[in-house]
């Protein structure tokens, strides 16, 4: 076959388009709802069926307290569940994103994630896992975590486009922007 | 912007696969967890019959016991079993399988007042050993089952220290006593008690045995002359403490059983065990358990464990 010397397609990588990158987010959330999470959701309402029953907000949510201190074993319980369950999650998008760079929602929406170390000769280096345990890390269910949640829209829309777990794993989320042919030479 | 020429991202044969593999992997695993943790928190729901049987085997202690701790019995385990067989309906009656010398006077205490403030019908079933705190427990039961051949009684208290100053002595080491008040280091290991000392904790510990015997004696509506009887806290035989009023019915789990049956006018008894909640640690811990509980074993042989002062027991 005869060796054509076509123009070549240029693309480059550009920050990810923050309604891409919430819309995948959400895409991922349900997947991890249903597929992963499903045997642990099913365990939690029927812990749940325990507690005492109460139509307002505020007062199931002292019922559901004062359950919760005096079955101590229960909420420990709990707990330990909602750590495992975070596991699970944190496992799905490393897992994924140290596999193939994606999710499955950053894959419907052509988005990667790509590290931000560079060799000594300026070239990018591939995703750690690391990398991608700790860009994850937002899901463990410790108080201070709830920061790194509100502080995410404003740093992805308004901010750098990147999370505070990113600037800290050193990571960014991605996509292809195509920008025209290039003229062989 | 970043050239994609620089930075180009994995590209696996089949990404599809990969993201099956994961999630099916994750998917088997989330289930399999999600079952172990069900069935570790809902041990609750396997709890079915209508006598509940609590045990109180070893020493009745307040402190929680550590993972190897083995032959302890913890008072709050205890009384929230009480609780938890309080609450079911299903409950009719409460077997309290005693085998322990006693303890601590506030963990018995405990148990006993769980014991007495339960709206059910109570039976403490005495087996090689119920003395001390472990029969104020029982005492605070509707009926007393013993084994004629079985230890009870020793209705007491009993203090002790360690007192090494001749030891430190002997090397050449000596006490610095630095003290707000002068009873602040009574009991301490390091210098003999004064009489006043020895003073101060015989008369509390008259008053621990007032309220004990005391309280015993009400259980069991002794008279004063009878429960006076008891003072010297000596231990008893079934057979004895039958004699003496201490226990109602000689015999073991059948005569207990027989006795609820009398008691609550029932035929059908389907007994079902309470037991501690093992906790998400307990589970993990269980793998190491038996292996680091043989190492301490050893160690704890070779060396007696005492506490920094005076150690107070019923």
């Amino acid at each position: 076959m005869t060796n054509l010397n076509l123009p070549k397609l240029q693309v480059v990588l550009g920050s990810a388009t923050p309604w891409k990158r919430f819309v995948a987010f959400f895409v991922d959330m349900l997947i991890v709802e249903y597929l992963i999470l499903g045997p642990f959701t099913r365990l939690l309402s029927r812990i749940s069926a325990l507690m005492p029953q109460s139509s307002n907000f505020y007062s199931a949510y002292g019922a559901a307290y004062s359950f919760f201190e005096s079955n101590s074993s229960v909420a420990t319980g709990v707990y330990l569940m909602f750590f495992i369950m975070a596991l699970f999650v944190i496992s799905y998008f490393a897992l994924l994103e140290w596999a193939i760079g994606q999710s499955v929602g950053k894959m419907i929406f052509n988005l990667y994630v790509i590290s931000d170390y560079y060799n000594n000769r300026g070239r990018r280096h591939e995703l750690r896992f690391w990398q991608c345990i700790v860009r994850n890390l937002r899901f463990l269910p410790l108080a201070p975590v709830i920061l790194l949640w509100i502080s995410a829209p404003f740093l992805i829309v308004l901010g750098p486009r990147k999370r505070a777990l990113e600037f800290l794993s050193k990571t960014r989320v991605v996509e292809p922007h195509t920008m025209g042919y290039s003229i062989p030479r | 912007m970043v050239r994609a020429k620089e930075s180009e991202p994995t590209q696996p044969r089949n990404r599809l696969a990969i993201v099956i593999v994961v999630l099916v992997l994750l998917g088997v695993f989330s289930s399999v967890t999600a079952l172990i943790t069900g069935f570790f928190l809902s041990s609750e729901s396997h709890e079915s019959g209508n006598v509940a049987l609590i045990r109180i085997e070893g020493a009745i202690t307040s402190a929680e016991p550590s993972t190897f701790e083995k032959g302890l019995a913890y008072s709050d385990d205890i009384v929230s079993q009480i609780e938890r067989a309080d609450a079911n309906t299903e409950i009719k009656a409460i077997i309290l399988a005693i085998n322990s010398p006693g303890g601590a006077p506030v963990a018995s205490e405990e148990i006993a007042r769980a014991v007495e403030q339960s709206n059910k019908t109570v039976v403490a079933w005495i087996r090689d050993i119920g003395t001390s705190g472990a029969y104020w427990a029982a005492s605070s039961a509707d009926i007393i089952v013993a084994s004629p051949v079985s230890v009870t009684g020793s209705v007491g208290v009993i203090a002790s220290y360690l007192e090494f100053s001749g030891l430190m002595e002997m090397y050449g080491v000596s006490y610095q006593r630095l003290v707000s008040g002068s009873f602040k280091d009574t009991g301490s290991p390091f210098r003999n008690m004064t009489p006043e000392e020895e003073e101060l904790y015989n008369k509390q510990i008259s008053l621990m045995r007032d309220h004990f015997l005391g309280s015993v004696a009400a259980n069991r509506g002794l008279s004063l002359s009878d429960a006076n009887k008891l003072a010297d806290a000596r231990a008893y035989t079934g057979a004895q403490a039958k004699e003496l009023g201490l226990v109602d019915v000689l015999g073991g789990k059948k005569e207990a059983v027989e006795a609820i049956k009398q008691r609550l006018n029932i035929t059908d008894v389907k007994i079902v065990e309470y037991k501690r909640r093992p906790s998400f640690t307990d589970l993990l811990s269980l793998a190491s358990e038996v292996s680091s509980y043989s190492i301490g074993l050893g160690i704890g042989d070779s060396l007696m464990k005492e506490s920094n002062g005076v150690s107070v027991r019923t």
